[in-house]
């Protein structure tokens, strides 16, 4: 079957009739689609279990990253970026370039869920493209930012800010290997990725808040 | 929009991608999100090794411990040696106190909500602190450089304390000033940034103030008048002996770790 065929697939309005009858197996799906759940295909999911997997891993990875920026020694020091005044600035830059990306995300989901609401339309075949690759970007955007956030700060408390920080940082890494994992899946409840989506988005906007405005708003927009 | 009625990107990457595809074999196609997670992990993890190499602490010959991450890159002999699990020193009679882990610094850094600027000052395992916000909350402190553990203490009747750990690079810890606790972090600065200390005598009010320049050259400074504590008087890094309260001129100086700044 050629992969064109099947990515396709996921964007025409009525299932294959072929897709229709046969039972949904994993081959049949393009799971890297991040396209909506077809109806057609999906109806005979598989139950919740592949996503509370997922949730339990990426559960696993968020708590992981906070005790381990817990628990060692914050070494202050970090490798930065030429160009940029300080590290900070590099990462409140790269966390706004992340947000940006965010709201493009934002963007192409709904693009792509509009076809399950009446009036039903069609997203140009280019959003999930961008959607996937808008995310790819975003997420290894922040992944700098993230180290050294772990590496040189650790996960702290002192302040309210500090500590929702903290904690929705590590809540968007879970997130993030959650949706990662049930993207990988055929099956699956039907409202997980646009929640796990909704989630990832409220937690990457809120991280920052409290991190890039709050810089910007106390040290001005520098480079 | 061409005029097939549909978007040219759509069109070219179409023809591209799927032959791409074709080559790279429905795989990679699949296990897109695998893959996504594995690079976002790889270059976690390959910013951690370079954070390890990198890290002043964990050049040979400068003291500073090396923090077990999970990325670790094969840590120095030298270092590996004590961070092996060593019985002895429990055995060991009181052990007299450490060396500290660094001769003569200054550190200079705010709290984490910016609400206050710390300066640190050591010098052969003596240290000095101050704290202030630029307004009226300011609180000179003492204490000692044990290993990399620093402990100092506001005058007497004072609650202000700082406990942290000081490396090569930084001092990072917890400030309490008036009841209020903060997590701080102070990079090490050298001159002109650091703490400076200025009196004078003001139409017989004795006038003190402290000034910390943090290393971006930002000057936040407290003066206290018998008392009365209020915004110091302006600061030039570049020039901080010209310092002036009311026509008074103030005699500043730069104060060190070995400095006596508790008045008893």
């Amino acid at each position: 079957m050629n992969v064109r065929t099947k990515a396709r697939a996921g964007w025409r309005a009525e299932p294959l009739p072929e897709q229709r009858t046969e039972p949904p197996t994993r081959l049949d799906v393009d799971p890297h689609a991040d396209s909506p759940t077809d109806p057609g295909r999906r109806a005979a999911s598989s139950g919740p279990r592949g996503l509370l997997v997922a949730a339990a891993i990426g559960s696993l990875a968020a708590v992981g990253l906070g005790a381990y920026g817990r628990l060692h020694e914050p070494q202050f020091v970090a490798v930065s970026l030429a160009g940029f005044s300080s590290g900070t600035a590099v990462k409140a830059w790269l966390a706004t370039v992340a947000f940006v990306l965010a709201l493009v995300q934002m963007g192409t989901a709904s693009a792509m869920y509009r076809r399950r609401v009446p009036p039903v339309v069609r997203p140009p075949a280019w959003v999930p493209v961008l959607h996937r690759w808008s995310g790819r970007i975003a997420v290894l955007v922040t992944v700098p930012v993230a180290v050294h956030c772990l590496y040189a700060l650790g996960f702290q408390g002192g302040d309210t800010r500090v500590l929702l920080h903290s904690l929705l940082a590590c809540f968007f890494y879970g997130v993030f290997v959650t949706k990662m994992l049930v993207l990988q899946q055929a099956r699956g409840p039907r409202s997980a990725l646009p929640l796990l989506g909704g989630a990832l988005f409220t937690a990457m906007t809120a991280v920052w808040l409290s991190s890039a405005v709050w810089f910007f708003t106390t040290s001005g927009l520098t480079f | 929009m061409n005029r097939f009625g549909r978007p040219a990107v759509c069109w070219l990457s179409t023809v591209r991608f799927d032959r791409a595809r074709d080559l790279w074999g429905e795989t990679m196609a699949r296990y897109a999100p695998f893959a996504t997670l594995a690079a976002v992990a790889a270059l976690g993890g390959a910013l951690f090794v370079v954070n390890e190499v990198n890290n002043p602490a964990n050049v040979p010959g400068v003291v500073g411990e090396s923090p077990g991450g999970p990325a670790a890159p094969p840590v120095p002999p030298i270092l590996a040696a004590p961070a092996a699990p060593n019985p002895a020193p429990a055995v060991e009679p009181p052990p007299a106190p450490e060396p500290p882990a660094v001769a003569e610094e200054s550190y200079a850094g705010r709290t984490a909500g910016n609400e206050a600027t710390v300066a640190i000052a050591v010098k052969d395992g003596r240290a000095v602190g101050y704290v202030c916000d630029g307004d009226e909350i300011e609180a000179w402190l003492e204490g000692t450089l044990e290993g990399d553990l620093l402990t100092l203490r506001g005058a007497d009747g004072s609650t202000a304390t700082v406990t942290g750990t000081s490396t090569a690079a930084a001092t990072l810890g917890t400030v309490t000033v008036g009841g209020t606790k903060w997590p701080f972090s102070a990079a090490r600065v050298d001159a002109p940034a650091g703490l400076y200390e200025g009196n004078a005598s003001v139409r017989g009010v004795a006038t003190r103030v402290g000034w910390i320049v943090t290393g971006d050259g930002e000057v936040t400074g407290v003066a206290n008048s018998a008392g009365r504590r209020g915004p110091a008087p302006a600061l030039d890094p570049a020039d901080p002996y010209a310092v002036e309260v009311n026509g008074v001129p103030v005699a500043v100086s730069v104060i060190d770790g070995g400095d006596a700044v508790i008045r008893r």
